[in-house]
Formats: C-alpha cells, sequence, structure tokens
C-alpha cells in the first residue's frame, strides 16, 4: 500500500507543474504526425519518372534543350494490383526538337540516351525489378529515341518490400524517402521515435524528476515524511520507483501511440519496437540513480539536473571512444596478423572509416588525432565499470531493425552497429544503480534529517 | 534500564552537533496517558529531543525509548503522531489529498481514510476547504492541517511542537479542546510550545529545557507553588496586625485589601494563624502563593544561566588544568 501510495504521489506531483500534461501533449503531436504518414505503393512508372521529371524541368529553362523531354510510355504491368509480383513492359522515350540536341543529351553522360544508360537509370530507380532488358525499338519521329524495357518478376517477396512513397501531413508526397516500405517503417520508427523522440522524453524527464528528490528534502518536509513509519531507503526508493514510473507512463504513451499510428497505416507491427519501452526506461533508469544520488548529497534540484546531464554526455562519449579503441585494436590486430593483406576497395556510397585508414599508416596515432593512445587503458577502465548508454542506445537500433528490416538490410545495421551482449549491457547497467543507490540510501539514513 | 511501561523514557540522552552540545544528558520518562510540555529557550534543544525520539536525528549518547521501543525504529513510528515546527507540506497536495496519502503509509484502509480524514478536518476547522490545494492554504489552516496529521491515525503519542503557532485565539482554544480530548482518551502527548498558558492550562507535568539540560520537572502545582508566601484575609472592618507578625519575625506586605506573609518555614504560619484567632480576628481567606507558569520558566531560566555563568570559571579552570596535564 506504500508502494502505491508513493506512486500516487509522485504522479500527482509531476502532475502539479503541468509538465506531465505538457509532454503529454508534445507526445500526443508526434504520435499524430506519424498517424499523419500515409505509405501508397509506387508504380515502377512513377518510380522512373521521378527522377526523368527533374531532367525534364531543367531542360526549360536551358534555351538550348527547350523542347526536349524525357517519358515513359505504353506503361503495361502484368499484375497492378500487385506490382511486386509482376512484370513489366513499357517504353522510355526520347523527344528532342532536332539532331542537335539529340547529340548535346548523348554528350552528357548523366541523360538515359543510350541502351545501358536506359538500363542502369531504370535500375537505380526501381532496384527491385528482376531482369530488367532494354532495346532500341521504332522511333515515330526523326527526333525520337525510343527504348523498350521490359523486366520478369521482381526481389520483393511481397508488398513490404515494394518502394512506399511516403505522404507527410496527409497531403505532402516525399518522393525522396522511397523505399521499401520495411525500411521507411525502420527510418520512422528508429529516426523519428526512438531516436528524436525518446531523446525529448529523456531530457524533459531528467529535468522534471530531478525535482522529486530534492522536494522530499526540503527543510520542514523530510522532518513530515521520516516520522511516517518507513524507513529512509524505503522512502528514497519508493520515491526513485515514482519518477521510473513517470518516465514509464510517458514513453509507454509514446510508442505505444506511436506502434498503432504505423501499424493501422502501414499494416507493418513491428511488436520488437515495443521492447524500446523497457530499453528506454532502462537508460532513464540509469540517469536518474545519478540524479537521485546527487539529490541527496546536495539537496538541489539545480545541481542535480546539471550533474545528471553531465553524466548523460560522460556516459555516452565514453562508449563511443571506447567503441572506437575496440575497432582501432581489432584493426591493427588485423594487419598484425597479415601485414600484406591490401585494405578493401571501399565501394561508391560506403562509409569510408578514416581511423582505419589512418591506423595502417600509424597504429599509434591519436584517436580522432586528439586522444592519445597512452589513454586507451584509461578509458576502457571507466568503460568497464560505466553504464551502458551508449550500447543500449545501439541495440535499441538493432531491437527496431531486427522486427522491421528485410535480411540484408539487417545485416548492415549489425554491422554498423557494435554492442556487447544483453546480459553484459544489462548486467553493468543495473549494477551501477544499485551501486549509486546504495550510495544514496546509506547517505540519506546516516544523516540526520 | 528504561520501562516497557513508560511512553516515552530517555536516560542519560546526549547530542552533539561537532563542538556543539544540543542536549546534556537528559533523563526523562512519561507515563502512558500524560499530557507532558516540555519548555524551553529558543535552541535550548526541544525539536531535538522529539526528533531523536522518533529517528529523524542521530542520538550521540545514552538511551530513547518510546512506546517501549528503542527511538527511530520505523514500526513504532506507525503509534505515534507528530506536528513538526515549520513544516512544510508538499504543495500539491490539497488537505485531503494529504491526509489521504499519510493515511496509507500508517496503512489505514480506504473506508477508514474516507471516514476518519473529513471527521478530523471538521475537528480541527477545515473541513470545508478540504478540497482546496495546500498553497492556498493560510498559516492557520497549515497548522490545523498538521494537527489533523498528526492526531488522525489514532496514535498513541502524539508530539506537538508549537502547536499554536500562528494560530489564532479562537484556533488556541480549538486545539486546546482538541488536546483535552486526546486526553479523555488517554493519549500520551508531548508538547513543546512556547504558549505558557496554554501549557498550563492543558499539561498534567512541565520539563523545563535549558541549553540541553533538564533543569526541572514536575506537575505544574509543583512549579508555579511558591513555599512559604501566603495571603491572609480578615473580616471586613478588621486590621491585620502587621507589627506583631514582623515582631515574630515574618515579612509582610499589603496585596489590595489582603496581606501576603512570607513564613521561613512552613509550619511557622500555624502560629501566625494561631495569634490572629487569639486576638479575635476572623480569616475570611487564606491561600498559599502560587505564581504563573511564565513567572516559574523565567525564573528557573534565570537560575539555570546563573548556575550556568558561575559554573563557568571552575569549568574553564578544569579544561586549563586538564591542557596542563
Amino acid at each position: 500500500m506504500q508502494f502505491l501510495a508513493f506512486l500516487k504521489d509522485s504522479f500527482r506531483e509531476a502532475r502539479n507543474g503541468w509538465v506531465l500534461q505538457a509532454m503529454l501533449v508534445l507526445a500526443l503531436l508526434l504520435v499524430l504526425f506519424v498517424t499523419s504518414i500515409s505509405y501508397t505503393p509506387a508504380t515502377v512508372q512513377s518510380s522512373v519518372s521521378a527522377p526523368l521529371d527533374v531532367y525534364n524541368l531543367t531542360f526549360r529553362n536551358n534555351p538550348s534543350l527547350v523542347g526536349a523531354n524525357f517519358v515513359v510510355e505504353n506503361y503495361k504491368p502484368s499484375n497492378a494490383k500487385a506490382p511486386w509480383n509482376s512484370d513489366y513492359d513499357f517504353d522510355f522515350v526520347v523527344n528532342t526538337t532536332s539532331p542537335d540536341q539529340l547529340k548535346q543529351l548523348d554528350s552528357n553522360r548523366a541523360f538515359p540516351v543510350s541502351r545501358t544508360r536506359v538500363e542502369r537509370s531504370v535500375n537505380q530507380a526501381v532496384g527491385v525489378l528482376n531482369n530488367v532488358k532494354v532495346e532500341k525499338s521504332e522511333s515515330n519521329t526523326p527526333n525520337q529515341l525510343r527504348f523498350r524495357v521490359t523486366s520478369q518478376g521482381t526481389k520483393a517477396k511481397d508488398i513490404t518490400e515494394w518502394p512506399h512513397l511516403p505522404t507527410v501531413l496527409f497531403a505532402f508526397d516525399a518522393p525522396i524517402f522511397i523505399m521499401p516500405l520495411r525500411s521507411t517503417v525502420y527510418l520512422v520508427e528508429n529516426t523519428l521515435i526512438s531516436g528524436v523522440g525518446a531523446w525529448v522524453i529523456l531530457f524533459i524527464s531528467v529535468i522534471i524528476t530531478s525535482m522529486f528528490i530534492p522536494n522530499l528534502l526540503q527543510k520542514g518536509t523530510v522532518d513530515l515524511a521520516i516520522s511516517k513509519p518507513i524507513t529512509r531507503p524505503t522512502l528514497l526508493i519508493y520515491k526513485y520507483i515514482g519518477g521510473l514510473t513517470f518516465t514509464l507512463l510517458l514513453t509507454t504513451f509514446t510508442i505505444g501511440g506511436a506502434y498503432l499510428a504505423i501499424g493501422l497505416r502501414s499494416g507493418m507491427w513491428n511488436h520488437m519496437f515495443l521492447l524500446s519501452i523497457p530499453l528506454i526506461v532502462m537508460y532513464f533508469a540509469i540517469l536518474y540513480a545519478v540524479s537521485t544520488l546527487i539529490a541527496v548529497f546536495t539537496r538541489s534540484a539545480i545541481v542535480a539536473i546539471l550533474g545528471t546531464l553531465l553524466a548523460w554526455g560522460v556516459f555516452y562519449g565514453i562508449g563511443v571512444v571506447n567503441n572506437r579503441i575496440v575497432a582501432r585494436e581489432a584493426a591493427v590486430a588485423a594487419l598484425k596478423d597479415n601485414p600484406g593483406k591490401p585494405m578493401e576497395v571501399p565501394k561508391p556510397g560506403d562509409d569510408i572509416d578514416l581511423d582505419e585508414v589512418i591506423s595502417r599508416i600509424d597504429p599509434d596515432a591519436p584517436l580522432w588525432g586528439f586522444i592519445p593512445k597512452s589513454t586507451f587503458g584509461i578509458v576502457k577502465a571507466v568503460q568497464f565499470i560505466s553504464p551502458r548508454t551508449y550500447q543500449l542506445d545501439e541495440r535499441l537500433q538493432l531491437v527496431i531493425a531486427e522486427g522491421i528490416l528485410p535480411e540484408e538490410d539487417k545485416k548492415l545495421v549489425k554491422m554498423e552497429t557494435k554492442v556487447g551482449s544483453w546480459g553484459e549491457i544489462l548486467g553493468i547497467s543495473l549494477g551501477f544503480i544499485a551501486c549509486v543507490l546504495g550510495l544514496a540510501c546509506w547517505r540519506f539514513a546516516s544523516r540526520d534529517s | 534500564m528504561p520501562s516497557q511501561h513508560h511512553a516515552i523514557s530517555t536516560v542519560d540522552l546526549w547530542k552533539r552537533y561537532g563542538p556543539v552540545e544540543a542536549l546534556k544528558g537528559v533523563s526523562l520518562t512519561i507515563e502512558p496517558g500524560e499530557i507532558f510540555g516540555l519548555l524551553g529557550q529558543n535552541g535550548a534543544g526541544k525539536s531535538t529531543l522529539i526528533k531523536i525520539l522518533l529517528g529523524i536525528v542521530k542520538k550521540s549518547d545514552g538511551d530513547a525509548d518510546l512506546l517501549g521501543e528503542p527511538a527511530g525504529r520505523a514500526d513504532v513510528r506507525k503509534r505515534v503522531g507528530y506536528l513538526p515546527e515549520d513544516h512544510q507540506f508538499p504543495q500539491y497536495h490539497t488537505g485531503y489529498s494529504l491526509l489521504d496519502f499519510y493515511g496509507q503509509l500508517y496503512g489505514m484502509t480506504r473506508d477508514t481514510r474516507r471516514r476518519k480524514i473529513p471527521e478530523i478536518l471538521e475537528i480541527v476547522g477545515i473541513r470545508k476547504r478540504m478540497d482546496s490545494k495546500i498553497r492556498t492554504y493560510s498559516k492557520g489552516m497549515k497548522q490545523r492541517l498538521g494537527i489533523a496529521q498528526a492526531v488522525f491515525h489514532d496514535p498513541e503519542v502524539i508530539f506537538l511542537d508549537e502547536p499554536t503557532d500562528g494560530v489564532d485565539p479562537v484556533g488556541r482554544r480549538e486545539i486546546r479542546e482538541l488536546m483535552e480530548k486526546l486526553k479523555r482518551e488517554r493519549k500520551t502527548v508531548f508538547v513543546n510550545s512556547h504558549m505558557l498558558e496554554e501549557v498550563e492550562l492543558i499539561c498534567d507535568r512541565v520539563a523545563i529545557l535549558q541549553r540541553g539540560e533538564l533543569v526541572r520537572v514536575g506537575t505544574i502545582s509543583e512549579l508555579t507553588r511558591q513555599e512559604g508566601r501566603y495571603v491572609i484575609g480578615l473580616a471586613p472592618g478588621q486590621v491585620f496586625p502587621s507589627e506583631e507578625v514582623a515582631k515574630l519575625g515574618h515579612r509582610t506586605e499589603p496585596v489590595g485589601t489582603y496581606t501576603e506573609v512570607v513564613v521561613r518555614e512552613l509550619h511557622e504560619i500555624d502560629a501566625i494563624l494561631a495569634m490572629l484567632s487569639e486576638k479575635g480576628l476572623h480569616i475570611r481567606h487564606l491561600q498559599e502563593k502560587k505564581q504563573s507558569l511564565g513567572d516559574a520558566f523565567v525564573k528557573t531560566v534565570d537560575q539555570a544561566n546563573f548556575d550556568s555563568d558561575a559554573d563557568r570559571p571552575r569549568i574553564a579552570k578544569r579544561a586549563t588544568a586538564r591542557r596542563a596535564q
């Protein structure tokens, strides 16, 4: 009963300053924004035409190319109702007003005016098509080039792997985000909700809950609280759990709302996305333990907020630096094992790991040019006892990817995120929370009110 | 060893804050059902004594028991009510919700809370405002709420630290009536107060704490009695023989139409009364003179300060001698 009483009291305290209500409104706006996003299967015609429309627009403003345009004609999908399960047959037409214009277009390798360039253009626009074949066909007029494009089947197993066009705020198409439905939903869940949304939830929660303990410990209030039949450590722990509950409520509202909105709008129910709730609350539990400790020692909400934000940055920074150190050591070890092996040539679009390149030239070079190698041991030691906030963040990304992305993309995310095991992340983080709260309880119990 | 039957018991209780000694060997026993007043100047250590008994402040030395258990135990606090001085209730509560919250901490059932909270708020006179936020309450209303939260769970021992602080005369009377009710219910009430008139009216026993030391403990009549001072009134028209009484070696002073006689030994009043009777004088008024509790308090404090100042050179001398060793 005491526990429930404190939960209710914490809720009342959070509700008192209207911050909780403001936060719920913010969360509601976020959920409404997600609800406003619709996902329409893109047709091959519209996908191929999208970049061509940009070319056509530029031609109108170029005096030497006025009248030239690219169009898709005779578009014939074999199964319009299931575009991911269809063969395609259409004409890719280049219209010009003169042979000179045709020559001018041909001189620029970006314009698809030859069989190979048309094939590349189609493949880039709709990468899921199988067996794309392009053949030059008879033109209707002398200044026209006509290519017949055919494809057989697609790489998409179902509609979720088929490119979709998202429309934001019920009205605005976002063609730059045309990608498989799974990837679009992943982008929304990972970046918009678990990225920006979670950051805002954590930030506001730190500020609101940092006032709970100092308010309890202020002169005149603490005596009343301690005079009740409850031990001091229990009192502090209940207050701590009260703060966690506040964040749990807010996170559940946001993530749960977004889960429903995305599911209803896209038909994709990523149950793993719901795991964001305990992970975000776990992240907050680490920060709130620090806040509680600072509050017990200083009794100041401002110091607790600033100290917690600082600790947040430090934990995250340690995680990032440690990750880079581990990657550096792995690269150096690999080079040592096989000194003659050349570095893999990056493909276009790949992220180049500059530190890996530098470490091949000088294995002892400072990380990012300013963190000397002599401090690597210290960083690793600090990381060993630090809560795994950075890894929780990475794990969150992995969990969401696990539930929604196609296998190929999942592998990419896994390669990009290097995180420890669940046991390590949860064990060390929970151990940290227990130590910090234990210290706070000891301090609270051993001092005069 | 303190008895289990005492409501409150302290033996040689000390509290030190660094070099400052807030309590110096306080030994005190309060029986169940007693209304006990603790008087003392600001900083005398009154609140510290209560806080030690409740476990809010740690003792430095000695023993402190509450309801037969070592002071500070959480389970014992269930049977205790406490109104702190300068209390600060969470401003986000209403009067009702605060008591509801505290009631849950005391383990009261929902039905009991629903029944008792309006009842007690009616008694302390703020029932009509029980659904208003505490931040809208006046100081007096907060004090009334403080008293309500100290007694609504039916505790065996109630500590009231300056209960009438900030309360108007009508409110003080209501609080006094509440304390009389508690007395009838055989509750043990421990009151710290500067309002000596209130204490005099309510308390069974009183202690005076000066600079952390218990300098006097007793019933109100014991503290206010002035031994050897009698006020005598004769029948109308008769004159008190002051000169003859003075010849017997006793001082006299007129007090209105009466005369105050000061004797060295209590039995000497008998000789004076016999002499008056022999002279055919009719005694219509005879009363052992008393002082107010306020006078007794001031006198005791002055005496304690005097003794303490007198001790200071000796203490300094002892300290110097210790340092020399």
